[in-house]
């Protein structure tokens, strides 16, 4: 078996199919590799950094349960483990009932005049994220992967596994989906009021 | 047709909008066609909360995880090997 530097040094596709094989070094070495990225999308889902540690190890133990079940040439392999760590997130978002808050460090103070501005945006804050959450898978990584780590084209590209063209689609696309969402919201919202 | 230019001017202007309000102003003037969705969707970019660059699991949580994942030679952990809670979140 190679030391953990050695396989450090192995391409992804090498290390998955390792890991497949039950090979635990490599899976290891995969975790390494992916589990901030897991962890701060289950944190911008959850809102507390406890919950998101606990959840976030719960997706690495899926993935390794299921890695079998994990097709080499298909989506990318930290776009699976989105896809898993959104669904726990999913779960436990309704296992609470209601939604997280936005956690404070979240929140850009840096353009609000006074505290009636803080609370809006932080209400408006509130409902984009929700609305992101939402999204389809691929239209949601997208979004999360662009706006909210704030990598280019060819970063979020690599990552769920498409072109830059698809990937500015897709963008283009997501972001329709979340301002006819907030549209529908304000509407209804009038509505309720009126 | 205009879908694919409305896509290409939304990647320039959000560009733009990275480099500052004059960058975003002279967009959105070379898409007058598109100027009103343009600015809806800039806007939606805007509300969008985004997490510090430093949010990270702690190194204790990583390395905890990772020796307990990985430390068993045969079968699998579970939760209660690993130090989860196993009853629902309340």
């Amino acid at each position: 078996m190679l030391e953990a530097p050695a396989l450090q040094e192995l391409d992804e596709r090498t290390l998955v199919t390792r890991a497949i094989g039950r090979d635990r070094e490599a899976f290891g070495a995969l975790y390494d590799r992916h589990v901030v990225r897991v962890y701060r999308h289950i944190y911008y889902m959850v809102g507390n950094a406890a919950e998101a540690e606990d959840l976030a190890a719960q997706a690495f133990l899926q993935a390794w349960e299921a890695i079998e079940r994990y097709e080499i040439r298909g989506a990318p392999f930290v776009s699976w483990l989105l896809r898993i760590a959104h669904n726990l997130g999913v779960s436990y978002l309704r296992s609470r009932k209601e939604g997280a808050q936005l956690p404070e460090t979240l929140v850009d103070h840096g353009s609000q005049r006074n505290p009636e501005e803080a609370v809006q945006q932080q209400l408006e804050g509130e409902r984009v994220r929700e609305a992101i959450l939402g999204l389809r898978d691929e239209q949601r990584q997208v979004i999360i992967l662009r706006f909210v780590e704030d990598l280019d084209y060819r970063e979020v590209a690599e990552i769920v596994g498409k072109s830059v063209a698809a990937v500015r689609v897709i963008q283009h696309r997501a972001l329709n989906a979340l301002r006819k969402q907030m549209q529908r919201e304000e509407s209804q919202g009038v509505a309720a009021n009126g | 047709m205009a879908e694919a230019a409305l896509i290409e001017a939304l990647a320039n202007c959000l560009d733009a909008q990275h480099q500052g309000e004059a960058s975003l102003r002279a967009c959105l003037e070379r898409y007058p066609e598109f100027r009103v969705e343009l600015e809806e969707l800039l806007a939606i970019v805007r509300l969008i909360p985004r997490l510090p660059d430093q949010t990270a699991p702690s190194p204790a949580f990583r390395e905890r995880t990772r020796r307990r994942l990985l430390g068993r030679p045969n079968g699998r952990p579970s939760p209660a090997d690993l130090g989860w809670r196993t009853d629902s979140p309340s």
